[in-house]
């Protein structure tokens, strides 16, 4: 017999012992009398008492009103997030409606507004220049990202 | 699967105690993922309030593919082996050391001598305690909570043949580790 095959008839041995243990400490529990579907192979009794040991209850470290504890502060959460939402829904309503009233304006009084500005200063040059800088700061990230997500 | 989605569709649809329900019949799985992983009973509280905070916001993506506990059980095994990964304990998965099946036979003693004995129980339980925190908690829901191999798979995300070996090498090697105390008990 190869040393292979004496190694995995040990190991399906070992295997069927583990599980009939573990069967057998199940068959315990739920039999109204302790003893009952007992084998009395050693290897087997050796590995019940390590099923009985594992099937010991596991330290219980949850307080008695955690269930509500946790449903209400995912309520909460689930409230706050609507609230957030609304929120910006509001926000930017009021900002569309800012651009809006600032286009019909500047519509209406543009030019009027541009005769009374020397275009030709220095001044309104530097301005323009550093308005047009922010501008494209502003959009480009937000475009390059739109690019990226698309790719 | 029924009651799975008669819960989950009461939780959705905010039904007063719904969710708390939900919460109630898996807090057990949930803690015995969480604490086994982690070893540490205040960090497993946050971990599993984490656990069910998540499962409610995303309990909508819950697709009935498996069981509602298993599902729950793979947020909280994620949420646990995240935890690990950013205190930097290590989560091997490889087991190195020789399988050897013992050649003599067990020695002869009274099982429920041993199972009653008080040293002999502490003694396992800190040798279960000192197990990696993927095999202890795979026995855990294995002995435990009686969740089946493919049950476990799903929930770790590990392979049925992965799970298997983690519970013959582990309940093997503490085998081993009885067996002196068992002799000593005839």
């Amino acid at each position: 017999m190869s040393k292979r095959h004496e190694m995995g008839t040990g190991t399906d041995r070992e295997w069927e012992a583990q599980e009939r243990a573990l069967q057998e400490e199940r068959a315990r529990g739920a039999a109204t009398h302790p003893g009952a579907e007992t084998s009395d192979g050693a290897l087997v009794r050796s590995y019940r008492v390590l099923a009985r040991a594992l099937r010991r209850p596991v330290q219980e470290g949850l307080p008695p009103d955690f269930a509500a504890e946790v449903a209400r502060m995912a309520r909460e959460r689930q409230q706050k997030a609507m609230r957030a939402s609304v929120e910006s829904r509001v926000v930017r309503a009021l900002g569309a409606a800012l651009i809006a009233a600032i286009a019909v304006f500047s519509v209406m009084n543009g030019a009027a507004w541009l005769s009374l500005v020397d275009l030709d200063s220095t001044a309104v040059q530097w301005l323009l220049t550093a308005a047009g800088c922010v501008g494209l700061a502003t959009l480009l990230p937000g475009r390059a990202r739109r690019i990226h997500r698309a790719r | 699967m029924t009651e799975d989605r008669v819960l989950v569709d009461a939780a959705l649809a905010g039904e007063p105690g719904a969710f708390e329900r939900l919460v109630r019949e898996h807090e057990r799985l949930c803690w015995h993922i969480v604490f086994r992983m982690v070893r540490n009973a205040e960090d497993a509280r946050e971990l599993c309030q984490e656990t069910f905070l998540r499962v409610h916001q995303r309990l909508r993506q819950f697709r009935y593919e498996s069981a509602l506990k298993t599902w729950i059980g793979r947020v909280a095994y994620s949420i646990a082996l995240r935890h690990l990964e950013r205190r930097r304990v290590t989560v091997s998965l490889d087991d190195e050391q020789e399988l050897r099946i013992p050649d003599e036979p067990p020695a002869e003693f009274d099982l429920e001598a041993a199972c009653a004995n008080a040293q002999l129980a502490e003694f396992l339980q800190g040798a279960i305690d000192e197990l990696a925190p993927v095999p202890r908690t795979v026995l855990t829901l294995y002995h435990v909570d009686d969740l089946s191999i493919p049950e476990i798979a799903r929930i770790t995300g590990l392979a049925p043949g992965t799970i298997k070996s983690h519970l013959f090498r582990t309940r093997l090697r503490l085998k081993e580790q009885l067996a002196p105390r068992l002799g000593k008990l005839r």
